[in-house]
């Protein structure tokens, strides 16, 4: 009789899945970090709901001496104005998770796009846009972040954050409109046959290309304006046009400046990968079956690159963290009356020899995430890039 | 090899200059300038501030200004030259590298502010990059010879919190534990050795955390590779199979990272000069930057770059020496 049994094949990513849960550190890490995912979701509310605190609300005794050590109802101690710490690290970390992630799928879709272009077009071409990364890196990024914060921020940040609507109204466009023209596009290009010879093909293919374009545009801005129309916009705009919503903006400036700012090493890594890549069979058999360049970066070329992307995503998350510590200590970073871990350590510290709880907790809280955050990265590494594993 | 070096220190000087001249608009594009207040200036005064700046010319001007004080350029007859290189050609008397004065504090020259504080940060930072290498390349290669063992992860788990821990948290507790409570150290200020001790541990911990993880790597990668092989087989004994083959190409990876790392470090980090009262580099920059202090900026970050790129020329000539594979094009 035939062997019916068939052996079932594993794709890459069940295999490192498999590879990761195996490596005790990075499960410990991902464990931790879904851990503090979940208490500075609902641990606000749950504190809310026990004590009635919230992170701002502070004491109405007129004590002087505010700051409390740890005890039963304060279980991370109090701050100089007698709030919660254990509140204000939760919602603290919202805003540094948040930094986390957002500034890290900023520097995502810049670094992935730019290594990708880079790479693929080689020549000129890439030796000009990594110099271009070159001098961006001899950049003290202090500066970046400075200029950044201060061109847009301020007054200006209103005006952008009216606009965001639009914005994200053209993102979401983006993403689903151009498939869809591509798509339509490709299907008139094949009903048309061979009947034309190369020129005329050609000037019918710039046509509809151009058509389609401003077809888009059009689409874009018809959007954004009935959204501006709808008062969509202006409705937005007053929300935040309240001086603590102010300091809202700041901080989602704040996660863009990061994002802008940490790209580069990302581009670089993309960029190694594609020149890998891209002398491969498969892009050949693409650029065969007639895939445009920008078809065969993203469609062929990015997927292929992923492992490597998504490890150094991992790892760039904590830096970009550490980034926004840095800059909360030197006063750049959130706004008081939020917090994030970095700002409430940079507050402790004046304090340290005193009131040493109110650094230490939101210190090592940070120090925590980042330490899972760090050995998930290491477990992906080795996990989905077996060949460069640490044996 | 003479040849690309030549070629590598040429290419430094348009590099230099590129980046003076982003930095130059990046501090134009931010709004404010060194002498707006709260309080609005009378016309008058601010016009005459932007006169006595040469504010008032031709942005092209200032620019070509800019770039003059930076480089060279011929001197003005009643000008104070307080810094840089001086010299007379051809009847012409010239100036060089001379940055100008500080905007935010007047009398001091930015040549002369860059060499009264270098000292500070280049001492710190040049005790925590030999700190960093040693104890470092130490741990990480006892880790990566006793693999899997406990050393191994003790010391891997150490170096991860090492890079988890941000160094503004690390360097009040120590002070907490060492200066406050234990009475070993000076908690702040800059003076004798023992003042040194937290400030040079705070700084260095980041980069031993990341020396020791690229060092075991790195000689993981080289003791399975071939010539490691040959070089056993030959016959030589261990000692000289590690530290003659095997640390040659396993160093590599902390050479390219500490290139870099080092021109850093000699301009200090800002966070450990606040945290310890250090007067250092690094906050005279940040301090710069948040005045406006045009020259100033400038000038620290010119020195900056130039030394990043010096450094990095460095660390291509050692990989020649380190791997004999490598060669210059």
């Amino acid at each position: 009789m035939a062997n019916t049994e068939t052996v079932k094949g594993t794709s890459l990513w069940k295999d490192a899945w498999r590879r990761l849960l195996k490596n005790k550190l990075a499960v410990f890490g991902l464990v931790v970090l879904i851990l503090m995912i979940i208490a500075v979701t609902i641990g606000p509310w749950i504190i809310y709901w026990l004590n009635g605190f919230t992170a701002e609300s502070q004491p109405s005794n007129s004590d002087l001496l505010k700051s409390f050590p740890p005890s039963l109802l304060h279980p991370m101690g109090t701050d100089e104005l007698g709030r919660d710490l254990l509140a204000r690290v939760l919602q603290g970390g919202r805003i540094s998770l948040m930094v986390g992630i957002i500034s890290t799928i900023v520097s995502l879709i810049i670094g992935v796009s730019y290594g990708a272009i880079a790479g693929y077009l080689g020549g000129r071409i890439d030796n000009l846009m990594m110099r271009i990364v070159d001098i961006i890196y001899s950049i003290p990024y202090i500066l970046l972040v400075v200029v950044l914060l201060s061109v847009f921020g301020g007054q200006n940040t209103k005006v952008l954050v009216s606009w965001l609507p639009n914005i994200l109204a053209s993102i979401l466009l983006l993403i689903v409109l151009i498939p869809l023209a591509v798509m339509l596009f490709r299907e008139i290009l094949n009903s048309l046959g061979d009947g034309y010879d190369g020129f005329v093909l050609f000037l019918i293919k710039a046509g509809y290309t151009i058509a389609a374009i401003a077809v888009m545009v059009g689409m874009i801005w018809g959007i954004g304006f009935l959204l501006n129309a709808g008062n969509v916009g202006q409705y937005w705009s007053k929300i935040y046009s309240t001086s603590v919503s102010q300091g809202l903006s700041q901080i989602f400036l704040l996660f863009f400046a990061i994002g802008l700012i940490s790209w580069l090493t990302m581009a670089r890594v993309v960029r190694g990968q594609i020149l890998s890549l891209k002398n491969q069979e498969f892009v050949l058999a693409a650029r065969a079956t007639g895939v445009s360049t920008l078809g065969i970066i993203f469609k062929h070329l990015v997927p292929n690159a992923l492992g490597p992307v998504i490890v150094y995503a991992t790892l760039t998350i904590p830096s970009v963290m550490l980034s926004e510590a840095f800059l909360s200590f030197l006063g750049l970073g959130v706004q008081a009356p939020y917090a994030s871990w970095g700002s409430l350590a940079a507050d402790g510290v004046k304090n340290i020899g005193i009131f040493p709880w109110q650094t230490i907790f939101p210190g090592v809280t940070m120090a925590l995430t980042l330490f899972s955050l760090n050995f998930v990265g290491d477990g992906l590494r080795d996990a989905l890039d077996p060949q460069t594993r640490k044996f | 090899m003479l040849s690309f070096i030549i070629r590598r220190l040429l290419i430094i000087i348009p590099m230099a200059l590129l980046v003076i001249t982003l930095t130059w608009g990046l501090i134009r594009l931010a709004p404010g300038t060194f002498y707006s207040t709260e309080k609005k200036l009378p016309p008058a005064v601010e016009a005459n501030i932007k006169k006595k700046y040469g504010l008032d010319q031709p942005v092209w001007k200032q620019y070509l200004l800019m770039l003059g004080n930076v480089t060279c350029r011929t001197k003005d007859a009643d000008e104070q030259v307080r810094g840089g290189l001086q010299f007379s050609l051809a009847g012409y008397d010239f100036k060089c590298f001379d940055f100008g004065d500080s905007l935010k504090y007047p009398d001091r020259s930015v040549n002369q502010i860059i060499a009264d504080h270098l000292p500070y940060s280049a001492t710190i930072g040049i005790l925590a990059y030999v700190l960093a290498l040693l104890l470092g390349l130490i741990a990480g290669n006892i880790a990566a010879l006793r693999q899997n063992s406990a050393f191994d992860y003790g010391s891997m788990t150490f170096a991860m919190l090492g890079l988890s821990v941000p160094n503004f948290v690390l360097g009040p507790i120590l002070v907490a534990i060492f200066s406050l409570t234990l009475y070993w150290f000076p908690p702040a200020r800059f003076g004798g050795i023992s003042s040194l001790v937290l400030p040079v541990i705070t700084l260095a911990a980041v980069y031993m955390a990341y020396i020791a993880r690229l060092t075991r790597a790195g000689m993981l990668e080289v003791l399975r590779s071939d010539y490691i092989r040959t070089a056993r087989a030959k016959g030589l004994d261990e000692k000289t199979v590690l530290l003659k083959h095997g640390l040659r190409g396993g160093i590599i990876p902390v050479v390219s990272y500490t290139g870099p790392a080092l021109a850093h470090l000699l301009a200090g980090t800002v966070v450990v000069e606040k945290v310890f009262a250090i007067p250092g580099l690094g906050n005279i920059f940040i301090q710069s930057i948040f005045n406006r202090d045009e020259p100033l900026t400038l000038g620290i970050v010119a020195f900056l770059s130039i030394m990043i790129m010096i450094f990095n020329l460095l660390v291509d000539i050692s990989y020649g020496f380190l791997d004999p594979r490598i060669r210059y094009e």
